[in-house]
């Protein structure tokens, strides 16, 4: 999204998210207690953090799959209207929640696939039938899609005839296929074979030369976040540990849990 | 036409007496199914073919055929040949043979779920083929299928008002046979009903309580 | 044995008549048991809990009470409290709510099998509930609600049996008849079973023909 440059002088750029006082509890365990985060767009932010640390619901209250008990969300300014019924937040409008959520693509550490579907139909599916694009643009495009990713010859096969990479990257062009201004990956790559991670990282880098989209990326690996990440979060526990340029936090952290994570995941 | 409550209290005492038939009928059902069913599973599982066919053909038959009809056929045809028989003792035996065909299969389930490794052990340990079956192979088969045998007691429960039609004085046939008296059949009919509703419920919560308990020592 | 082939013969118009009929009520039900199945295992599983305790309470009235009394039940009492239907109606309802009963819980198993993962994937791609339900839920939970419809299809064909109880002239009526006016009571009692036995055979077939051209089976046979 190129901003006009006059403003983009004056004041800090868009938030492309703003998550601010959000509370998430399961089952009586609190994950999520006044969490905040601003995202600026077209940042590449890493969220890292050990298992429990919270780091994927956050993701996963972006997304819409899980709905914050407390707090607020706002997409590009504008706040995602939930409302309190029964002690709880629900949708306030569930058509027009779906509308403000659609510049969000997410990708999901087990690929998520539609299984009775071919490679193709998993990423014509949304174009046609939730951005009402006419079906044969939207399989040149999604054909065009997998071809970028080198896997235009395998679009008429089923999920379940593909590599785990393989998945992963056709999972990755069904979210892109509805060109989403932020995308979220959920450790797309903690199941894949280790000879796998590499043709999925490789599409990750090229996307992440693209400075319009906005990428918050839970990973473990932490070659990959020092690479391509412009900021890391780090989390334990449901709290912010620490926050910083990814450079900064990769060559000098400042926290000393910081410093023993780091530690454990060399 | 209104229910009336007076009536329905008047036939209350009848219909729970006539479910004791009904719990005769069900509880001596389920016990011919459940040893008659054993018997065709062990017999299906025969080596030989002149034991495992008919045994597997019988099932198949019977399985596929309706209940009533076999009702009728233990009723009429059997004392053609000279088989007296009470008429309870028929729709036992027909609830019985039908169900057993259904509890064949769930000890089937239950055998095939061993680990192959038990019968290794059993024949190394040079033990007879009986004690391999009623020591090693039965005791660990059965506990897990008690569940699904529990849901064929409460499925042939409810098929037992099908007696009523070779005169068994059951729940139902009691419930007609005082309609006809009095033609009025709002009241039986709506009773017979609540009544196999509250003992469903009954004792699908009972099966409940049993399946926790036997997933729990496991 | 001349006069038993000739029994068979002068029998078989009558019973091919009964038959016919038999075939007809378990093929006119089925879709009607189906739908209420789909209906009910669907509301079972939504978020209003109103749609869900009706459910509930439709599924647990009929699988708590036995088919025989709500044959009965709306066969004697329905037209007492002003409801006329013939018995036809009578017969072919109360089977597909029965049927229907029982069949819900088959559905709702295989919607609640379908992975989560599949469910928020269409949710991440923005697709409104009804078209992840059309889309994603029936398509992968249908392989395996075959083969137990394919088994409530079976009990469907046994159970119409009970309607020659309510003046329906199937082939159980038929036979009953037969053998009263016949008195070659073996004969007709077995040939009753024998043909009974050749719809649910048959029919058996054909499940089995359509498992293998939609059921988990090919589904999964992707994966070579």
């Amino acid at each position: 999204m190129p901003a006009a440059p006059e403003t983009a002088h004056h004041t800090p750029p868009l938030n492309a998210l703003r998550l601010s006082g959000i509370g998430k509890s399961f089952g009586g365990a609190t994950i999520l207690s006044g969490f905040s985060l601003d995202v600026p767009e077209g940042q590449r932010l890493a969220l890292i953090g050990g298992s429990g640390s919270g780091k994927t619901t956050v993701l996963r209250l972006i997304a819409g799959l899980e709905r914050p008990d407390a707090g607020d969300i706002e997409l590009f300014g504008r706040r995602l209207p939930y409302r309190r019924f029964a002690g709880r937040l629900i949708p306030d409008d569930p058509p027009e929640m779906r509308e403000l959520r659609r510049p969000i693509g997410m990708v999901f550490q087990h690929f998520n696939l539609f299984l009775h579907l071919t490679a193709l139909e998993n990423v014509t599916e949304a174009p046609i039938h939730v951005l009402g694009q006419p079906p044969a643009e939207a399989r040149r495009e999604a054909l065009a899609l997998l071809d970028s990713v080198g896997l235009a010859d395998l679009a008429d096969r089923y999920p379940r005839q593909l590599s785990g990479g393989q998945q992963q990257r056709v999972a990755i062009v069904r979210a892109l296929a509805l060109r989403p201004r932020v995308l979220l990956f959920d450790e797309v790559t903690a199941s894949l074979d280790p000879e796998k991670v590499a043709e999925v990282l490789a599409v990750m880098r090229t996307l992440a030369t693209d400075e319009r989209v906005t990428m918050i990326i839970v990973t473990h690996e932490m070659g990959f976040a020092r690479e391509v990440a412009d900021r890391v979060v780090f989390m334990q526990r449901g709290v912010i540990v620490e926050d910083a340029p990814a450079i900064d936090f990769f060559t000098a952290p400042r926290d000393p849990r910081s410093r023993a994570f780091l530690n454990l995941a060399s | 036409m209104m229910f009336q409550l007076d009536y329905a209290a008047e036939l209350l005492p009848i219909l729970l007496k006539a479910s004791l038939i009904t719990i005769e009928a069900t509880l001596g059902g389920m016990a011919v199914a459940l040893v008659l069913g054993l018997v065709l599973a062990l017999l299906r599982r025969s080596r030989h073919a002149v034991i495992h066919t008919p045994a597997s053909a019988l099932v198949e038959f019977v399985r596929s055929t309706p209940l009533l009809i076999q009702i009728f056929f233990i009723y009429y045809v059997l004392p053609l040949y000279g088989v007296r028989i009470p008429t309870l003792a028929c729709g036992i035996i027909a609830l019985g043979l039908h169900y057993a065909t259904y509890t064949a299969e769930v000890y089937r389930a239950g055998i095939e779920a061993v680990p192959h490794g038990q019968w290794e052990a059993g024949r190394a340990l040079s033990l007879p083929i009986y004690r391999i079956w009623r020591h090693i192979i039965l005791p660990q088969a059965l506990p897990p299928v008690v569940p699904a045998l529990g849901n064929y007691l409460i499925a042939m429960f409810k098929e037992t008002p099908l007696l009523a039609v070779i005169g068994v004085h059951e729940l139902l046939g009691t419930a007609l046979r005082e309609a006809s008296q009095t033609y009025r059949y709002y009241e039986p009919l709506t009773l017979v009903g609540l009544i196999f509703l509250a003992f469903s419920l009954v004792t699908a919560l009972v099966l409940r309580r049993v399946e926790v308990r036997l997933a729990g020592r496991s | 044995m001349e006069t038993l082939l000739t029994t068979v013969i002068a029998l078989a118009p009558r019973l091919v008549d009964g038959a016919m009929t038999t075939v007809a009520i378990t093929l006119l039900t089925a879709p009607f048991a189906a739908l209420f199945a789909l209906i009910a295992g669907l509301a079972r599983l939504s978020h209003v809990r109103t749609i869900a305790v009706a459910a509930v309470v439709y599924v647990e009235l009929f699988r708590g009470t036995s088919l025989l009394v709500q044959l009965f039940f709306m066969f004697y009492v329905l037209p007492l409290i002003g409801i006329e239907l013939s018995p036809w109606t009578t017969g072919v309802a109360t089977l597909a709510l029965n049927f229907g009963a029982y069949g819900s819980e088959i559905v709702r198993g295989a919607l609640l099998a379908v992975p989560r993962g599949q469910i928020e994937a269409a949710l991440a791609l923005h697709m409104p509930p009804n078209r992840v339900l059309r889309r994603v839920l029936l398509p992968q939970a249908l392989p395996a609600m075959l083969p137990p419809f394919g088994n409530q299809l079976i009990e469907l064909v046994k159970a119409t049996s009970l309607l020659s109880l309510i003046t329906i002239s199937d082939l159980t009526f038929v036979g009953n008849a037969l053998a009263q006016t016949t008195g070659r009571v073996t004969t007709v009692y077995i040939l009753l079973l024998a043909v009974y036995f050749g719809i649910a055979y048959t029919l058996t077939l054909a499940m089995r023909a359509l498992e293998r051209r939609y059921g988990v089976a090919r589904t999964m046979a992707a994966a070579r």
